[in-house]
């Protein structure tokens, strides 16, 4: 076997290859007759593949490729942040992701608007690269400390094994916002059903969310609206081959999953964390920004492990679908964005005022976030000019 | 925070393990999938292992495509897709089985 990751190399991109899946797309494309199909990614990574090596300008002209929630970063509720930003103010050490740190909240807390306005002013923030970073470094000096618990599915084992295995100190405190891919998947469907815009058709599924998950709750989904899904890996052939899966589902008329990421993915996924996760935490209704409640998609720590709750330690409330405001910047259009029913450049802020330097709404903080990865790859009327091949 | 890279595991511990992301960039980083040994390649996901990459299984998703591809092609274009995919197999050295 070759000496790998490089052996992964070969999924990177190939002109031959490319253009050969590229032939099968638009054959396939073809027999689907004039009418639209929008096919939808969940996946921060997906989007960020698809527009950096430019896979819409490879697309038929009835072909769409459209990006839903794919960034935990984007949907973390600006209140949380607030919260947080308020914390680090009061001294208690604040541990946070690079994006997190950059992402902009809606109403500024003791003239701070981000974490990293916080720490400018003084506030007490700490920027590190994984939650066990936190661990280590919280064990050694005993400080008091809050964890910005981000993240989808793939980010849960990296929080709930270091707690479940008692290796978490006491004066570490997590701050849940996890939020669940598939519920979000769901709604967003849903909304595209609901606003009468052209269904969705097709489901790209995120390949390290199912890491975790596994293919089934696609299937689930698959089966539930009548649509195909392929579970994709993150490489250009990944995806190419994973849409010509889709449109050869489509064209037969199935609506089923089917893995092309099976490097990584089972169809059960990864039961062990699936088990310290049911454990660690209990499946709750929870706030995404600028959508609101959705039922079932956010974790809280539960049981003895609620003795490491940041919000019952801090007496810091959870929203509750009542007290929940819209949260976005006037004239953001994040939340149509993470739905799939607006692009980028349909938001009049975008690299006008809102730039990855200089974030105004969500999307435009976390690399994988659709605004972000448009703003950095699609620029010089690139993203305008993919859009009107796409026809959005 | 949410890029998955790929790593080599290079010693395991008692809850985490040692990856090196090449050009000698190692890092300690969470155990989270079973059955995990040195000198696996892992997918690694805001500093865990979230699973193994299973290098047999690459060709597969090629394998795949390509039982597709060719029921839809032309003799000539499914003569590319047998070339490449050779091209593929012996990069990964499973070329000649
Ligand atoms: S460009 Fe900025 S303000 Fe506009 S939708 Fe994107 S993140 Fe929001
Ligand atoms: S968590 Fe994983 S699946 Fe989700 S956006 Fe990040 S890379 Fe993609």
């Amino acid at each position: 076997m070759a000496e790998s990751p490089e052996s992964l190399q070969v999924l990177r991109y190939d002109a031959a290859a490319a253009s050969s899946i590229k032939k099968t797309i638009w054959r396939l494309a073809n027999k689907l007759g004039s009418k639209k199909i929008k096919l939808m990614n969940f996946c921060g990574t997906h989007e960020w593949t698809t527009v950096h090596f430019g896979l819409r300008s490879l697309m038929p002209p009835n072909v769409e490729l459209v990006a839903g929630p794919g960034c935990p970063v984007c949907v973390t509720p600006s209140y949380y942040i607030e919260q947080a930003i308020k914390l680090s103010m009061d001294g208690v050490r604040v541990f946070s992701f690079g994006d997190a740190f950059k992402l902009p909240s809606l109403r500024r807390v003791k003239g701070a608007r981000s974490l990293e306005d916080a720490k400018a002013l003084g506030g007490n923030v700490e920027v590190v690269y994984s939650f066990l970073d936190a661990v280590k470094k919280a064990s050694k000096d005993g400080k008091d400390s809050v964890f910005l618990g981000i993240g989808f599915e793939t980010t849960t084992p990296s929080y709930s094994i270091p707690l479940y295995g008692g290796h978490v100190p006491e004066n570490l405190y997590f701050m849940s916002v996890l939020r669940l891919t598939p519920p979000a998947a769901s709604y967003a469907i849903e909304a595209a059903l609901e606003r009468g815009v052209t269904p969705v058709q097709g489901i790209i599924a995120p390949g390290h969310v199912s890491t975790i998950t596994g293919a089934k709750p696609w299937d689930e989904m698959a089966r539930r609206f009548g649509i195909p899904a392929v579970v994709s890996g993150f490489e250009p052939l990944d995806l190419l081959m994973s849409i010509a899966m889709l449109l050869k589902m489509i064209w037969e008329g199935e609506a089923r999953v089917v893995i092309e990421y099976k490097r990584l993915v089972s169809w059960e996924g990864n039961r062990y964390v699936q088990e310290v996760n049911s454990r660690v935490f209990s499946v709750e209704d929870a706030a995404w920004r600028g959508l609101g409640f959705i039922p079932e998609s956010g974790l809280e720590l539960k049981g003895s492990y609620a003795a490491h709750d940041a919000f019952k330690e801090f007496g810091v409330k959870r929203l509750s679908a009542e007290e929940w405001s819209y949260d976005l910047p006037a004239a953001c259009k994040c939340a149509d964005i993470t739905l799939g029913l607006a692009k980028p450049t349909d938001c009049p802020l975008f690299k006008r005022v809102c730039m990855p330097e200089h974030p105004i709404g969500p999307c435009m903080v976390s690399l994988e976030g659709t605004c972000a990865v448009w703003a950095r790859f699609g620029g010089g009327g690139l993203a305008e000019e993919i859009a009107k091949e796409v026809g959005v | 925070m949410c890029w998955g890279v790929p790593a080599r595991v290079v010693e395991i511990r008692e809850y985490t393990a040692i990856v090196d992301f090449g050009g000698g960039s190692t890092r300690e980083v969470v155990l989270a999938a079973n059955g995990i040994k040195e000198g696996d390649l892992v997918m690694v996901h805001a500093g865990a292992i979230i699973g193994r990459i299973s290098e047999e299984e690459i060709l597969s998703s090629l394998e795949l495509y390509k039982e597709m591809a060719t029921s839809l092609a032309d003799s000539e274009e499914r003569r590319e897709i047998e070339e490449y995919i050779q091209r593929y197999k012996q990069l990964l050295g499973v070329g000649h089985k």
